[in-house]
């Protein structure tokens, strides 16, 4: 056995014996691995780079690597490899044996006492299956993009894509202590859609990557003269938003009668190609294109568009701010972190916004060179040896997170992946709860569950069913917690909160319609509902705040203790103890984006008016015609996004009115661009049932404004984060006046960005239920 | 061996042999046309029992579906009525305190996450088995049926032909 004084640095190389290692991902964990490697930090470190044998040898690259770190030692580990086809073969098993192979191997090499630190360049790999060692002390992982999840609805169409393959491997981004990413709008995603702590978080940006061939060179056959040509640099996935560019390009040529060709890179099917042959006949396509060739076409295009729906880093408009070349590109995330004023930003969901901005750059590309001040910047940011030195530091930052005894807890909400947002939101609570609690999920899928996104939890933590939980399971636990809300997914959590006291936490306080579930699905006799009416009647009498809850007696009472998120709620709940059941109160988690200066889009025609959520009548939609046809908010677009409940005749009125944007279902994604696109949302709710609006403070998340109705918990938001109004009527006075003062819109802007930092964090959510579960006696009275 | 190739080309020449060779292509071509007309009239069929044949199966699978739906909305109604709960009974009083009435709500909720399913509960469940396997039962025996049915037809046809 040998031993090493330093700590081991164990890079696992295994993307490199992958066919990944050509793609961006290989090239770019090469060079960062060369700049690190010049690094004096690394390379004064014991670095071991572990190879796979069994997978496909890359003797060229280790090579590189010895000659990069002579110093270094490789480990040739036999681990296995995912059995193909994804389809009928799950990657998790494979990850279970490695993590045992890889366990025994490094402790027989290292000791049991050594503690190395170990690095995964790539995760979701096709031909290798990496893993982290138990040992480990410190588990870095690059980071490239959450693309597969935040477009699960394109990737849901592989068969078994997420449960073979995506989800386990997700287990390991959970595993990871440190997670490095290639940009702030990757940091942004991992935070705001798995939940991870922005303490594990830490962005290393990237660099374009160095081209191996140093002289340009013409493609062959090549007829379209110097500077009389687009470049578009893309690829074939509906992400890349071929299409709309391409009508864009072909919108702006005829507008300005230019004979501009727009050359699109990569390899395109014939199908694809037709597609936007049709749309176009000015689209050229280049096929995939020799490096050489590739720097001639950056050297001599008129422009680069980049008009891509989404990237995790956008590569291609760093290499033309490489070339000095003028950049039309979307206003999205991650251009905006690059810069807010070196490219031409256009919409990239809007055809005439584009070709409005390809004129604009074409104008600008006549007179003017690309403002130097703002590339030279750019160049100075993205370098390799600027992403080597973010690397370290963030390797060396020490993870400061609770050291606590962890409690091991039964927790149960709706499924995840199902329709109540309760369960989603759990899901982005798990990072958080993992550091105080050891948790079985229970899940209620209710009885029409449909899978609306995949359940980041599955292999990430041990799930099982609500309706299989028994008696004997309730002491095997420290504390059972209860999520309950007011419809038929909480149908066996209620059945397990009313037999056995927990901690609930109470989403609503009029539980009538989860109530009326429960006797139609059978759970409870007509009699037993109406016995918890005479009890609602009966209890809290005399009490001011007794009308504020319904069907809560039976579950409140049975409780060790109840969480509520807001005053109204704990009013509710107090109202109808009828012995002392100890009571919290915690704000709902809505944790701002680490970025929080990158989510919303740059410059915007007219103010974004909001209604999100699901549509309704009780949520004040009648509103939106009477804004509509109104002259007096013709410079709003309204934007009307969420899960539909109103009728197919009201919707199609709704997408009829002028200034009306209606996307009905839209996934978790494209739910929180649209909110942090918005700069009003407007919630003025008929009825209130003793909720509180995760839309709302989705919204004030991003720094927007909310406009609420002055009652239940919207009268709690601090006034000078939110817009109160009084009802319906008065929400048009308010609308005008805040349009008409730009300052108060800023200052609002503000407020809500810092109230949600300081208020809103899952970490204060999840210590809030550490401290009472540990303050309490156990749930099995053990 | 060049004079006899030329032989053997005179003689094929010759008005006699080619007479002979067109007969012989006549004979042929009438041969082709009936063969023609036969194969016209095996498409005929082949179309004809494609046609029966997808008639058949839309047949099977429209009942499949209709005896699907029928059964998945009754094992449906009996999966929502799985749990048992108790009968209640009220302490003889005329006026039950909030605080008694909970706990005899508490008792019975705890009775009804241990208890089993109820008699009616079981019976139900025993006739949904029961329908389910008549249910397999008889999608198998109508594929059976169906399968017999387009081979009946090939045999019939063929049995034509000879």
């Amino acid at each position: 056995m040998k031993r090493t004084a330093k700590t081991p640095l164990i890079i696992d190389c295994q993307l490199f014996q992958t066919f990944s290692r050509d793609r961006g991902m290989g090239k770019y964990s090469l060079e960062l691995l060369r700049a690190l490697l010049a690094q004096s930090q690394v390379a004064a470190s014991d670095i071991h780079f572990l190879f796979n044998s069994k997978a496909k040898p890359n003797a060229e690259l280790r090579e590189q690597l010895r000659a990069l770190a002579p110093q270094a030692q490789f480990i040739d580990a036999v681990l296995e490899l995912p059995k193909e086809p994804r389809e009928e073969y799950s990657v998790q098993p494979v990850r279970l044996t490695n993590k045992r192979l890889l366990n025994e191997l490094l402790a027989e090499r290292f000791g049991t006492d050594t503690k190395p630190v170990f690095l995964i360049l790539s995760v979701y790999l096709d031909e290798v299956c990496s893993i982290f060692p138990d040992q480990a002390s410190d588990k870095l992982l690059i980071y490239y993009d959450a693309i597969p999840y935040l477009y699960h609805e394109r990737y849901g169409q592989f068969i078994n894509f997420f449960n073979h393959y995506y989800l386990p491997h997700t287990a390991t981004v959970f595993e990871a202590t440190k997670i490095m990413t290639i940009s702030q709008t990757v940091a942004n995603d991992l935070h705001l859609f798995f939940g991870i702590q922005p303490e594990c978080i830490h962005n290393i940006d990237g660099a374009p990557i160095p081209r191996a061939a140093a002289k340009p060179v013409k493609p062959a056959g090549w007829e379209i003269p110097r500077n009389q040509f687009v470049l578009m640099p893309s690829g074939q996935e509906i992400r890349k938003n071929n299409a709309r560019a391409v009508e864009a390009f072909d919108k702006f040529v005829s507008q300005t009668g230019s004979d501009y060709r727009l050359v699109v890179t990569s390899h395109f099917n014939d199908e694809g190609r037709r597609d936007l042959q049709k749309r176009s006949d000015k689209v050229v396509f280049s096929g995939n294109v020799s490096e050489a060739e590739l720097l001639w076409l950056y050297q001599n295009c008129r422009f680069v568009l980049f008009a891509s729906e989404y990237e995790g880093l956008g590569l291609p408009v760093l290499e033309a701010v490489d070339q000095n070349k003028l950049v039309a590109c979307s206003d999205i995330s991650v251009f905006r972190e690059m810069s807010p004023d070196a490219f031409y930003y256009f919409d990239p969901l809007d055809v005439d916004s584009m070709a409005a901005v390809l004129a604009q750059t074409d104008q600008a590309a006549q007179r003017q060179k690309p403002p130097p001040k703002a590339y030279a910047d750019l160049r100075r940011k993205y370098s390799w040896q600027r992403t080597a030195q973010a690397f370290i530091k963030g390797w060396q930052t020490p993870l400061v997170l609770p050291a606590v005894k962890k409690k091991k807890i039964a927790l149960f909400c709706p499924d995840p992946s199902g329709f109540s947002a309760i369960g989603k939101d759990i899901g982005e609570l798990h990072a958080w709860y993992s550091c105080f609690f050891d948790i079985d999920y229970f899940f209620d899928k209710g009885p029409n569950h449909r899978p609306l996104r995949p359940n980041i939890l599955q292999y990430a933590a041990n799930c099982r069913q609500a309706e299989d939980f028994r008696a004997e399971d309730y002491v095997a636990y420290d504390a059972v917690v209860y999520h309950v809300g007011n419809s038929e997914y909480h149908m066996n959590i209620i059945r397990a909160a009313l037999a056995f006291p927990g901690y609930m936490i109470l989403h609503d306080t009029d539980l009538s319609g989860a109530y009326h579930n429960l006797v139609e699905l059978g759970y409870i006799t007509p009699q037993r509902y109406r016995l918890e009416q005479r009890l609602d009647a009966l209890a809290g009498k005399g009490s001011k705040h007794a009308a504020q809850s319904a069907f809560a007696v039976s579950l409140v009472n049975n409780q060790l203790a109840v969480v509520t998120h807001s005053e109204y709620a704990t009013q509710a709940v107090a109202a109808k103890l009828l012995h002392p059941v100890r009571q919290a109160y915690l704000e709902l988690p809505f944790a701002p984006p680490i970025y929080p200066d990158i989510q919303r889009r740059l410059k915007r025609a007219k103010v974004s008016v909001a209604f999100a959520g699901i549509i309704a009548k009780v949520k004040g939609i009648d509103l939106i015609e009477t804004i509509a046809f109104s002259e007096e908010f013709a410079n709003c677009q309204i934007n009307v996004f969420g899960f539909s409940a109103v009728e197919t005749e009201q919707l199609k009125k709704l997408k009829q009115l002028p200034h009306v944007n209606v996307t009905t279902n839209p996934t978790d994604f494209e739910f929180q661009r649209l909110l942090a696109d918005s700069d009003i949302l407007i919630n003025v709710r008929l009825a209130y049932k003793g909720e509180t609006s995760g839309s709302t403070l989705s919204h004030m998340r991003y720094g927007g404004i909310a406009l609420v109705r002055d009652f239940g918990w919207f009268s709690e938001l601090p006034h000078d984060t939110v817009i109160k109004v009084t009802g319906p009527e008065a929400t048009l006075a308010a609308l005008r006046e805040i349009l008409d003062d730009e300052p108060r819109r800023m200052r609002l802007h503000q407020k809500s960005l810092a109230y949600m930092q300081q208020h809103h964090s899952h970490k204060a959510y999840a210590e809030g239920m550490y401290a009472l579960i540990e303050t309490q006696p156990s749930a099995s009275g053990q | 061996m060049q004079d006899q190739t030329d032989k053997l080309n005179n003689q094929t020449n010759h008005p006699r042999a080619l007479e002979a060779e067109a007969d012989l292509l006549r004979a042929q071509l009438d041969s082709l046309k009936k063969l023609s007309h036969e194969l016209e009239q095996e498409v005929s069929f082949l179309r004809r029992h494609i046609y029966e044949q997808q008639r058949i199966r839309n047949l099977v699978k429209n009942l499949v579906s209709a005896i699907d739906k029928t059964i998945t909305m009754h094992l449906d109604k009996i999966a929502r009525k799985p749990h048992y709960y108790p009968a209640i009974k009220l302490p003889e009083t005329s006026k039950v305190s909030a605080e008694e009435l909970l706990t005899v709500l508490q008792a019975a909720d705890k009775q009804s996450f241990a208890g089993s399913p109820s008699l009616g509960w079981k019976l139900l469940t025993a006739f949904g088995t029961l329908l389910l396997f008549l249910y397999l039962e008889v999608r198998h025996a109508l594929f059976w049926l169906a399968k017999k049915s387009v081979r009946g037809l090939l045999k019939l046809r063929a049995g034509a032909r000879a």
